[in-house]
Parts: C-alpha cells; sequence; structure tokens
C-alpha cells in the first residue's frame, strides 16, 4: 500500500458539503455528503472528512471549492474596510458606471441598490496624481500616509485598507508607496493593481475593494482548515478552486481571496474540461441544474470558456474566470398563474428551506421538482441524500392550487411546468453556442448536480444535441472536480496599442517580466516550478470597438498569426470579419500553471443487468409504464429504450421514449436520441 | 390528452408559454448581438438601443425587460402608420423610420423595420430601434439645444422604403449625409445581420410548432397581457385625478411649459387626457404622439405591475388622448430633439396624478432630463448625459446618481482612465453631490459632480438638460432634490455659461477651463423632521449631507394657509407679504407646496399682495380642496422680460 492513496475533492455548496473521493490504488471512488456549516465551514469540511473514514496519511491531496468569498460577499459579512484612492474620486466604487448592475430593475421603483461595500465615510482621498502618460504630476505625501494610517489603525475596528489610485495602471508607483506605509499597520493591505493591473478605474478599485472585503474573514477561514488538515498529515497537499477554474495554494488564497468569488460552480466545469478528454468528447455543454438556478457552460476543443467579468449583486467582478451562464430556473423554482392567466416560473424559489412542497418541509407552491413528482420522474418515497423523503401528495396538492384556476388537472400543469422550464433552459443552451457561433450538433450535454439529468434529454432535443452525459456520480461531480484541475496564477498589464511586429516586440519583454513575477511567487509558496507551463492570452479587438476577445496565443507568434487568429474567433462570434479595420491589442495576461496528481477516470463493475421495478410516468399527456434501474444494476453491455428511469443516490436520470441509453467506458450515461 | 383547454385560450397554456419563452429569446439574442458588434459607443457602452417583435397584424409581442420604454412602446403603432404611407410592406424590402410626427422618438433614433412573409403575407415584423451617433442637421451628433426647426435636426425618415440587403441609392444617399459614416455604415449592417438572425429563428419556431400556432399562442399572449394589466388597473378606485409636470423651457420659449394629465380609471381601464398641456414650442423640447403614451405605460406598469409583460396587449388597457399641436403632440417642423425631456415631464405628471389615488406607493422625482453634455472640437466629440439620484419611497431613501426606473442601462459617465487617453480632457472630481438628495423621512439620492478640464485650445460645449430650474419632486411631505447645474470655472472663478440654465450652445471653452456638471438629486418622502436620527446621523458622517444641507430636518417650513383667487392661472399664486419675506421669494420665483399625502404642488409667484391675510397664498381654483401645506422656495430664477431677445445662439 502507497503511503499517499488518496487524493480528496471538497464542494462547500450553500446545503450540503460534498466529499469525492479518489483511490489512486485501484481507480475508485466514492462521495460523502454532510450538511453545510453556514456559521463555520470549515467544521463541516473537517466533518466529511471524518466522515469519509480516510486513514489520514493516506490522503496525498485536498482540493476544496468554496462559497465562503462568495457568501461573505453577498450576504454583506464581509469586513470592516477602508478605502483609499486619488482626491476627487472618492466615489467612484458607490457611482460606478451609474448603472444599476442588476437584470430585470428597469420599472422598479423601488429598485435599492446593494450597499457600497465601503462606506463613505471609510472612503478617504489623499493628494496624488499619476497621468494618462503614466507620469506623477503629484507625489504622494508618505508623511501624510503615514499620519492618515496611523489615525485608522488607532481606531481599531478597520481590519482591512484597499488602495486604488487614478491612472495606477499606468504607473502604481504611488498606489504601491502607499501600500508600504499601511501595510507597517495593517496585516490586510490591497493596492488595485496587485489584483487587476488593467485601465477602468472602477472595475479595477471594485477587485481592490472586493478583496479586502472578502481577506480578513476569507484568510482567518483557509489558514483554520489549512491547520486543520496539515494537523492531520503535514504532507497532504492543501488547495482551493479560483474562479477561473485553476487551483491556488493557501498563500494565494490569503493574499488574493478575491480569486475565488466565482470558486463554486467553477470546479464542475473544471471536471467537465477533464471528462472530455477522459471521453474524448472534445466538445460539451455542460448543464448543472441547481435549486435556484441552472448554470451553463461551452466547452469546445476542451479547453476551459473564459470570460472576464460578472456582475455580482450589484458589484462588477472583473477578473479572470469561467463563461459560466446562469438562468433563474432551478428545481425549486415556484410555478405561479400571473393575473392575466399566463404561467410564469420563477424568480421566486422555494430554496433549500422550505424547498419543494414534496420535501414535506412546510413547502405550499408548487415547484419543479414537485412538477417532477407529479409525473411520477421522481418517486414517490424516494430519498433524496439520505435526509429527504418525497411525498407525492403534497406535491400533487401545491400542483393544484395553480392547476385548478386554469381548469387543468394537476399532471397536466406539471407537464406545463416542465415544459416552461424546458424552454427556458433550451433558450440558455442557444445563447451560449448558437448565439457565438457553434453548432449544438457538435456538442454533447453533460449535466451534473442533482436535478439536471431529469430533464436532460429535452433540454438537448429543444436545443437540437442527440447526445446526453450522465458522469458517473453526477451529484458529486463538482466535488470530484475540484480534483482535476492545476494549480493556476495568472498576470496582466494593459497595452492599448495598435498591434504590429513593433507592439509585438515589446509584449515580449513585458511577458518575460510578467513570467518572472510568476515563477517566484509559485517558489515561494513551495509549488513545484520545474513543472510550470506557460500559457499567453491576448484581449483583442478591431479599432473602435468596446469588447474584447480573449485569444490564446502561442509564443512566438507573428503579428499576421496573431490577428489571423483573432479574426477566425471574431468571425465564429459575429459572422463576419471587418479586414478594413485595425486590431488593437488591450491587455496581455500570462496564465502559469503547474499540474498536480489529478485522479484517472476508471470503469465501474457490472451490476445485475436487470431493472429494479416499474412505475407510472405521466408523459405527453398518458400514464405509461416505466422501467426503474438502479444505476449499479447496469452493464457494460446494457442497452436500455426509453421510457426508463435510472435512480442513483444523489441523482435520477429520466430516459424519455425515443432515447436510448448505454454505459460509456468510464460509468458514464450515454443518452442518445434515436 | 389530460389537458382541457381553458374557454379563452387559443392553444394550451404551456404552448402559450413556450412560445412566449421563445419569443423573448430571440430578443434576448438580437439584444446580446447589437451590443457585442457595434462600432459606436452609444450602443455598446450607452447601450441606446432596442429591439423587438411585431405580429403579422402590426402588435408588439415580445421585448426583452431590458430595452428603453420611449424606444419600444412607440413600435406598437408603427406598422398601423407604415401602411398608411404604402398600403403594403414587399418581402423584398425593409423600412427605415425615425419621424417623430407619425411615432417616432428624436430623428437620432432609427428604427429598421424588417418584414417576414409566409403564405404570402407578412407574419411578423422584426424591429431594430437604435441610436445613431449622427443624423446630419446643423450641428455634430445632430441633437442641439439651439434647434427651432427640426430639420436642423437631421434627416427624416418616414417609414422610407430601403431594399434589403441595405446596398442601394437611398443608403448611399443617406451615409453621404450624416457625419461618423463608417460608423453608422458598419452598424447598419450589423442591425441587418441580428435581423436576418431573428427572422431565421422566427421561421424556425414557425416550422416546430405550425404558423397557426404560434400565431394563436400569439393573441393568447395579448389577451394575457391585458388582463394582468387591467386586473392592476382595476384594483385602483375610480374616478380621475389631474396633475402637472413641468419643464423649465429654454430662452425662446415660455417658462414654465407644462405636461398635463387627467388620468380616470373606469372599468379597468385607465384613460390618460393631457388636454391643457403646453402648446409646441420652435425649440427641441416638443415630442411626436408616441412619447405621452409610451410614459402612462411605462408609469402606471413601474407603480401598478413591475415584472409584468410590455405588449399591444398591455396597451389594450390604456387610452390616451392628446391635444394636437401639444408639446406632446408636436407637428412639423416643431424640433423634437429634446423627446426625452418631455418625456419626463409627462412621468412627472403622471406619477403625480397616481400619486392622488395611491400615495403610499410613490416614490419622489427622478432627474427628468437626459443632461446631454457635449464638449467638441475639430478633432474630438466628448459626449456624456450624467444620471440623477433617484427618488425616496415610504421604505427607503432613493439611490445615489443611477439610472431611474423610467430609463435603459445605460452608461451615463465614462471611465476617467479611458477618457483621459482618447481626449484631451482630465477629470478632476467624479463625486457624489452632497445635499442633493430631497429632504424627506427618506432621503431622495444624491445626484453627482463631475469636473472635466479641457486641454484644447478649440472645444465647445453643448448642453442639453432640463430641470436646471424645476427641481424633482417630493413626494408626502418630502421635498425636492437639488436641480441639475452646469457651470464654468475659469481662473477660479464659476459662472453660468448661458443665460438661460441647461441650454448651452457651443459655449467656447479655453484651455484649462473647468467644465462643472452637477446632476439632480432625486426628491424625498415624507416630512424631512420625522426622520430618523440614525440615518440623519449617518448621513452626516457619510457627507451625503452636510451640516448646513441638515437645516431642514431640523426646522419646518412655514406653513401656508390656501385661499382661492379663480383669476390665477394654473400655475400662478399669489403670496401674502409675510410669506414672501420668510421665503425670501420675489415675483418670478418657483415656490412648492407639500402635501402630507400625494404629490407636492408647484407655483410660480406672480404677485406680492398686501391684500393677503398673514400666512397666505392665493392659488388657482384646482386647489381649492387643498387645507394648510408646508412652503419652500425652490428658485430664484424669474423668467426674462423678453426671453427671445436672450436666446443663446
Amino acid at each position: 500500500m502507497k503511503p499517499s492513496r488518496f487524493l480528496v475533492g471538497i464542494d462547500v455548496g450553500g446545503t450540503f458539503t460534498d466529499l469525492a473521493v479518489y483511490d489512486a490504488e485501484n481507480g475508485a471512488t466514492f462521495a460523502v455528503k454532510v450538511p453545510s456549516n453556514r456559521a463555520a465551514p470549515d467544521v463541516a469540511v473537517i466533518g466529511a472528512l471524518d466522515k469519509a473514514e480516510l486513514a489520514p496519511e493516506q490522503v496525498a491531496v485536498l482540493v476544496h471549492g468554496t462559497t465562503v468569498a462568495t457568501n461573505a460577499l453577498l450576504e454583506r459579512r464581509g469586513s470592516k474596510i477602508a478605502f483609499i484612492t486619488t482626491e476627487g474620486f472618492r466615489d467612484v466604487l458607490e457611482l460606478g458606471r451609474t448603472t444599476r448592475l442588476v437584470p430585470r430593475t428597469l420599472y422598479d421603483p423601488y429598485f435599492k441598490r446593494s450597499a457600497p461595500l465601503v462606506e463613505r465615510r471609510h472612503r478617504l482621498t489623499v493628494p496624488e496624481r499619476t497621468e494618462a502618460d503614466g507620469s506623477v504630476s503629484l507625489p504622494l505625501d508618505e508623511a501624510a500616509i503615514e499620519q492618515l494610517a496611523q489615525a485608522l489603525a488607532v481606531r481599531g475596528d478597520i481590519e482591512a485598507v484597499s488602495i486604488g489610485f487614478i491612472n495606477a495602471f499606468r504607473n502604481p508607483a504611488n498606489e504601491e508607496a502607499a501600500a508600504r506605509v499601511f501595510r507597517r499597520h495593517f496585516a490586510h493591505v490591497t493596492t488595485s493593481t496587485q489584483v487587476l493591473n488593467e485601465i477602468r478605474e472602477f472595475e479595477r478599485f471594485s477587485a481592490a475593494a472586493i478583496n479586502g472585503y472578502v481577506q480578513p474573514v476569507m484568510a482567518a477561514y483557509v489558514e483554520r482548515l489549512t491547520q486543520a488538515v496539515k494537523a492531520r498529515n503535514p504532507d497532504t497537499g492543501f488547495y482551493t478552486v479560483a474562479s477561473h477554474g485553476g487551483l491556488l495554494s493557501t498563500t494565494a488564497v490569503m493574499s488574493e481571496p478575491v480569486r475565488t468569488v466565482l470558486s463554486g460552480p467553477a470546479a464542475g466545469v473544471a471536471a467537465a474540461v477533464h471528462l472530455a478528454q477522459a471521453v474524448s468528447q472534445p466538445n460539451l455543454i455542460t448543464y448543472d441544474m441547481g435549486g435556484t438556478s441552472t448554470d451553463v457552460a461551452l466547452i469546445a476543443d476542451a479547453q476551459f470558456p473564459l470570460k472576464r467579468e460578472t456582475l455580482l449583486d450589484g458589484l462588477v467582478v472583473r477578473l479572470p474566470q469561467l463563461e459560466i451562464h446562469t438562468v433563474g430556473a432551478g428545481g425549486g423554482s415556484i410555478a405561479a398563474l400571473d393575473a392575466g392567466g399566463s404561467l410564469q416560473l420563477g424568480p421566486e424559489s422555494a430554496g433549500a428551506v422550505p424547498g419543494p412542497a414534496a420535501y414535506g418541509r412546510g413547502g405550499t407552491r408548487p415547484t419543479v421538482t414537485d412538477a417532477n413528482v407529479v409525473l411520477g420522474r421522481l418517486g414517490s418515497g424516494q430519498e433524496l441524500g439520505r435526509s429527504l423523503r418525497i411525498d407525492k401528495e403534497l406535491a400533487v396538492e401545491a400542483m393544484n392550487t395553480i392547476a385548478v384556476p386554469a381548469a387543468l388537472a394537476a399532471p397536466a400543469m406539471a407537464e406545463a411546468v416542465l415544459a416552461l422550464g424546458i424552454a427556458r433552459m433550451a433558450s440558455a443552451v442557444h445563447e451560449i453556442s448558437v448565439a457565438r457561433g457553434f453548432d449544438p450538433r457538435d456538442f454533447a450535454l453533460l449535466c451534473y448536480g442533482g436535478a439536471g439529468p431529469l430533464h436532460a434529454c429535452e433540454v438537448a432535443a429543444a436545443a437540437g444535441i442527440a447526445h446526453v452525459i450522465v458522469p458517473p456520480a453526477p451529484g458529486a461531480f463538482s466535488a470530484f472536480g475540484a480534483l482535476c484541475s492545476t494549480l493556476a496564477k495568472d498576470k496582466g498589464e494593459t497595452v492599448l496599442g495598435l498591434l504590429d511586429a513593433d507592439l509585438l516586440a515589446g509584449v515580449e519583454a513585458r511577458f518575460q517580466r510578467l513570467a518572472a513575477a510568476i515563477r517566484t511567487e509559485f517558489s515561494a509558496e513551495g509549488a513545484a516550478v520545474e513543472r510550470l507551463a506557460f500559457e499567453r492570452q491576448f484581449d483583442l479587438r478591431y479599432q473602435g470597438q468596446a469588447h474584447e476577445l480573449t485569444i490564446i496565443v502561442p509564443e512566438g507568434a507573428s503579428a499576421a498569426e496573431v490577428i489571423e487568429l483573432f479574426e477566425t474567433a471574431f468571425e465564429r462570434e459575429y459572422g463576419r470579419r471587418d479586414r478594413d479595420r485595425a486590431t488593437q491589442l488591450v491587455n496581455i495576461r500570462l496564465v502559469g500553471r503547474i499540474p498536480i496528481e489529478t485522479p484517472a477516470w476508471a470503469s465501474s463493475a457490472d451490476g445485475s443487468g436487470t431493472a429494479a421495478g416499474t412505475r407510472t410516468v405521466v408523459h405527453g399527456g398518458s400514464e405509461i409504464a416505466c422501467p426503474v434501474w438502479n444505476r449499479d444494476d447496469l452493464r457494460a453491455e446494457t442497452k436500455i429504450t426509453g421510457p426508463a428511469i435510472i435512480e442513483e443516490m444523489s441523482s435520477t436520470t429520466f430516459l424519455p421514449p425515443g432515447w436510448r441509453l448505454t454505459r460509456g467506458a468510464i460509468g458514464e450515461l450515454n443518452l442518445v436520441a434515436l | 390528452m389530460l389537458e382541457r383547454a381553458a374557454p379563452q385560450r387559443r392553444v394550451s397554456l404551456a404552448t402559450a408559454a413556450v412560445i412566449r419563452e421563445a419569443l423573448s429569446s430571440i430578443v434576448s439574442e438580437m439584444r446580446r448581438s447589437m451590443v457585442r458588434s457595434s462600432y459606436s459607443s452609444i450602443i455598446y457602452e450607452g447601450y441606446d438601443f432596442s429591439c423587438v417583435l411585431i405580429d403579422g397584424k402590426g402588435r408588439l409581442i415580445a421585448e426583452s425587460g431590458e430595452d428603453h420604454p420611449f424606444h419600444i412602446i412607440p413600435v406598437a403603432g408603427a406598422i398601423e402608420r407604415a401602411l398608411k404611407v404604402h398600403g403594403s410592406i414587399d418581402p423584398e424590402d425593409l423600412l427605415l423610420h425615425n419621424d417623430p410626427y407619425t411615432g417616432g422618438t428624436h430623428l437620432n433614433d432609427i428604427a429598421v423595420i424588417w418584414p417576414v412573409h409566409a403564405q404570402g403575407r407578412p407574419v411578423f415584423y422584426v424591429v431594430v430601434r437604435s441610436h445613431w451617433g449622427d443624423v446630419g442637421g446643423m450641428s455634430p451628433g445632430s441633437l442641439n439645444g439651439a434647434a427651432t426647426d427640426i430639420l436642423q435636426e437631421g434627416l427624416r425618415l418616414n417609414y422610407l422604403k430601403v431594399a434589403r440587403s441595405g446596398d442601394c441609392e437611398v443608403m448611399r444617399m443617406i451615409f453621404d449625409n450624416v457625419r461618423a459614416t463608417r460608423e453608422a455604415i458598419s452598424d447598419f449592417h450589423s442591425v441587418l445581420g441580428i435581423c436576418r438572425v431573428a427572422e431565421r429563428r422566427l421561421r424556425d419556431l414557425a416550422a416546430k410548432y405550425g404558423l397557426e400556432t404560434v400565431e394563436d399562442a400569439g393573441e393568447d399572449i395579448l389577451d394575457a397581457a391585458h388582463r394582468r394589466m387591467s386586473a392592476a388597473i382595476a384594483a385602483l378606485p375610480e374616478g380621475t385625478y389631474r396633475h402637472v409636470g413641468y419643464l423649465d423651457g429654454n430662452g425662446s420659449t415660455p417658462h414654465p411649459l407644462r405636461v398635463d394629465v387627467a388620468l380616470t380609471v373606469r372599468d379597468g381601464h385607465l384613460e390618460a387626457d393631457f388636454s391643457g398641456s403646453s402648446a409646441m414650442v420652435s425649440a427641441p423640447l416638443n415630442a411626436g404622439p408616441a412619447i405621452a403614451p409610451t410614459s402612462v405605460l411605462t408609469v402606471v406598469k413601474s407603480f401598478l405591475d413591475p415584472s409584468g409583460p410590455i405588449t399591444s396587449g398591455t396597451l389594450r388597457a390604456i387610452t390616451v388622448k392628446l391635444p394636437d399641436g401639444s408639446i406632446v403632440n408636436a407637428r412639423a417642423p416643431a424640433p423634437c430633439g429634446g423627446l426625452n425631456e418631455v418625456r419626463f415631464a409627462c412621468d412627472a405628471a403622471v406619477m403625480g396624478a397616481l400619486g392622488k389615488v395611491v400615495p403610499e406607493r410613490m416614490t419622489g422625482d427622478v432627474r427628468g432630463t437626459s443632461n446631454h453634455t457635449y464638449i467638441g472640437s475639430r478633432d474630438f466629440i466628448f459626449y456624456e448625459y450624467p444620471s440623477g439620484g433617484t427618488g425616496a419611497w415610504g421604505d427607503s431613501d432613493g439611490n445615489a446618481a443611477v439610472r431611474a426606473f423610467n430609463e435603459g442601462e445605460n452608461v451615463s459617465i465614462q471611465s476617467t482612465e479611458v477618457l483621459e487617453t482618447v481626449y484631451p480632457l482630465r477629470i478632476l472630481k467624479n463625486e457624489i453631490r452632497p445635499d442633493s438628495g430631497g429632504p424627506g423621512r427618506h432621503r431622495g439620492g444624491c445626484g453627482l459632480v463631475r469636473e472635466v478640464e479641457v486641454l484644447a485650445d478649440d472645444a465647445r460645449l453643448s448642453v442639453l438638460s432640463d430641470r436646471n430650474i424645476v427641481p424633482p419632486a417630493g413626494v408626502n411631505g418630502g421635498a425636492s432634490g437639488a436641480p441639475n447645474r452646469y457651470t464654468v470655472r475659469r481662473a477660479g472663478e464659476t459662472f453660468l455659461p448661458s443665460a438661460f440654465p441647461g441650454k448651452i450652445a457651443n459655449f467656447p471653452l479655453l484651455p484649462g477651463d473647468v467644465v462643472v456638471m452637477e446632476s439632480s438629486g432625486g426628491g424625498g418622502c415624507g416630512d424631512p423632521l420625522a426622520r430618523a436620527k440614525g440615518p440623519l446621523a449617518a448621513d452626516l458622517a457619510d457627507g451625503y449631507v452636510s451640516e448646513a444641507g441638515a437645516a431642514p430636518y431640523r426646522s419646518a417650513p412655514p406653513r401656508a394657509r390656501l385661499s382661492v383667487d379663480p383669476a390665477l392661472d394654473d400655475a400662478a399664486c399669489r403670496l401674502a407679504p409675510d410669506l414672501a419675506t420668510a421665503l425670501d421669494a420675489a415675483p418670478g420665483n418657483l415656490i412648492e407646496l407639500a402635501a402630507d399625502l400625494g404629490p407636492a404642488i408647484r407655483l410660480w409667484v406672480r404677485a406680492v399682495s398686501a391684500d393677503l391675510p398673514a400666512g397666505t397664498i392665493a392659488v388657482p381654483a384646482r386647489f381649492a380642496a387643498e387645507g394648510a401645506l408646508r412652503i419652500r422656495r425652490l428658485s430664484t430664477f424669474a423668467p426674462m422680460a423678453e426671453p427671445s431677445a436672450r436666446s443663446p445662439s
């Protein structure tokens, strides 16, 4: 027996903390689920580890995706921070773009902006000025900064300081000088250029403010957790999933926790990229249906889908992240009739509490999950995650609250609710594929999360996809996904110039600098820098446009080659090239990656090869007898033609008529339209 | 089938819902493509465009929920009007439209109307309305405060037939007569591409469900929208409710200009009668007939059913009557560049009228103007339209400078760093404007203050802004926000660059001049004296309110006794000498009477009359029912004796 045997992935969600274990010795995986602990998420993580009963000395790597920073931000439970900025720019953080930054708030006279992360009284200005050309027209008065820092420190209630100066992306000297002073008085100091070295002060200042806001909370959390893990076994590697799907060391998380605010859904996409390679299906659309929303992402050619900006409850997060499109329809979304008699779904959600009516926790309004129960796709009495039992009568009762006024029977209304939910999710798939120049027929739909496999075939059919993949243990896919990534760091700079050979020559020197900086940081964290590999990204646009496309550019590419890469991507996205326009290089970014040990997918054992029973399912207005399988009973040669239901601990798959199911090489279910 | 169709439905509930979802998905894709592929900053940052779908009978059937109300609601009448011009629209044509008098907004907003034919008839129209950077006319950008005739604002396109390819003589002529031609051509072709994609998706939808089913679902969608809006209106007490909204006007128009509305609620139907509104003017402060209905629907929907749809079905619940030749229904050649100024005055009037029915639901008023601000020279045009604070309501303070409920998600100010990289300008200040939020139990949101230093030696300043005199009103006893203000600082001295505030045309700027843009605060809600100690202390600590600005929270303004004088016209009052002294108010000044419940009343002081008993204000007959009200002075601006002689040139 090898001393280091287990790779452990953990996904800390809002309701449950999932843990997936990969046994390197035999390729087996298993999953554990415990309730999350809102107040002390690390306690649930350790609890899940205990429950898995792994010998600590055999745990090689522990990777976790976490919503601690996200929740601190969304629930405004972060630290009290001060923001130091250029005189005249005190309110950049509050004014932003003078837009609401929250979808569907037009026509809402009671729209209330979420509170700024830094109260105005704690936004302090200092005389200093860097010009647009990088020259410093007003040097920093370091003595005055020292006084200010002392005064703030003496108050005792400020936990973190973030600094954002105008035009610092051109020359961070003043920011860095101020930071040196504040670091003498505060443990948590962030400069805007440290977290996002790009033009646009609002986006950069926001990144710095978010970093400071979540830093004390996140640093304390990750430090506690690291200590607990190291106390069990000092040799266990411990990493956190970042918003871009890469992994961060604890040192990196503590200095730039803003990198984890979109950690939650990133792990699942990282796992999908890994799976794309394992099943030789490089083009995947992921479909992760949760309680209140559904996340979809497009993976082309087994590459991470990149994005640079997200709106999060009225905040702008502009940092490297994965392009994940969220649509407001999940298992808990509430169906209702409006005053005109139209069927509506969401945005209200039954959430985790009370949850769908069928859960018997006091919910009385019909949800998507209740529709599945009414139709028999989820079986009455079926246990979900070992803690919930489904009650069909409650689901029917809830469905009737809207079915009766519409003069429909409960099953007919349930089918209507599902039809609307499926249409909405298919629209989301359309938006990330066809609307961006991809043909859905070239993709398979990879569905995970508990509820996804219940409607995956119908969503696929509506979106023009003929192949659905249900991975092993779909309910623990995100936890497993945490194990599938590499350590990653990125550093960027704004260039803002027309792309030509001269500009590229200058860019080369910048890349060398960035590479050295990344290497130094990795070394300091004790990472295996001999395995460090770099990827170069260019943010490019036609001159005159505002939106850039991020292009991965091989080292040594000529200007003509870079332009060709850009125009190919542009043409796919917009259906045309604008050859008479010059190409502008806005930002460069260098991503450094160091692989860690990742699991190999293994085939699963054959089961009995027979269905466990049948139950009645309503489909297309008729009642049909539907075989119900335990997933463990499938065999390599099993072929099932729909209708069928495949149940497993954390998920249920519905195979509609007209679809056929087979089990693939790594135990994944392949559902194909006939 | 287990399903029993309810009698009023043509298709099943599920089919209607799924087709509604599909139509909205098509509009969302159009929006996304517009933003991502445009070369005009007003599109890709300003989001100044909208996409909608119209059915074969010319009825608005789908929008995204993010489109500008004033772009999309006028579309509802476009096809009917187009057919009056053409009789029929051929499958190989498209129509261009921007003419305000026949349902457009202002000339810069050009609608591309793209018919989709099947079975030998039009079954849909795809419409994209977008703001062109320039449509010709007397000044770069086309919009300008000095226009006296619509021909100075650019080309009028009245449902102009154009070949669908976009390559034709008419387009060549149009592009030869606008500035920023290259962007215009690129963006126009983007729009055509977007229309083609939308057409393909509509055809796919018809192929999947059958055209008849899709059309029947459309009828169901319209009926349901009508029922939903009717239900919201039916919940109001029946009756007629009247209020007046005001515009500053400019140096060549009367001051103020008025939008008068009488809302009548009966049988789940709303009638809005704008009789009594000012006659159209020779200034860009007019609107065509599509704008007041837009305002009525926007306000009614926002306050009564904010998450409801906008379709022609919604509009069935509302009738709008417009006096011909007024600022809300202008005729050629009245310039309409400032349609939004008129629209916001309509919003203020409709909000006030609604405030008499459901005062507890109302918010203080918002910015009330677009604040079009141009700094330009031969080499550059800088264009912004700073947002203002939003109104407070019964549960909350307003927001600091942000797009209001009746505006799309435009980015109204640019990034300092981008701007300093691109233009010969420096930003000295970009901050919240203290004390600008209307005092109240809940405070209106603060406006912003922006200082732009000019480095070029040949720059000029043009501004089309209103509500520089008449500020956004408070509600339920709350006070007004600070009005919008534009000044120039030169060698340490600050001055108004025009005789009439907010209307500035080609003011020459010197290097080193600082243009100071201050946007309005939102109206307050409730009595300022009732503001809780905690929030007031927090406002002082945060500097949203200064010590001096806290006065309205500490002492009440005088209460005036109202006495009716039938000889006074609708906007005039007379003050007893003691009131005039207490308010420091003189003839020509604007005063406000704040009711404890409902909208504030604005009146202009006609005279200080010794014959009035102490503490009395003489008011027009329509205020006969009001009791004693708190009185405040809002503005000392007095209209000039011969305004036309001093109009900005």
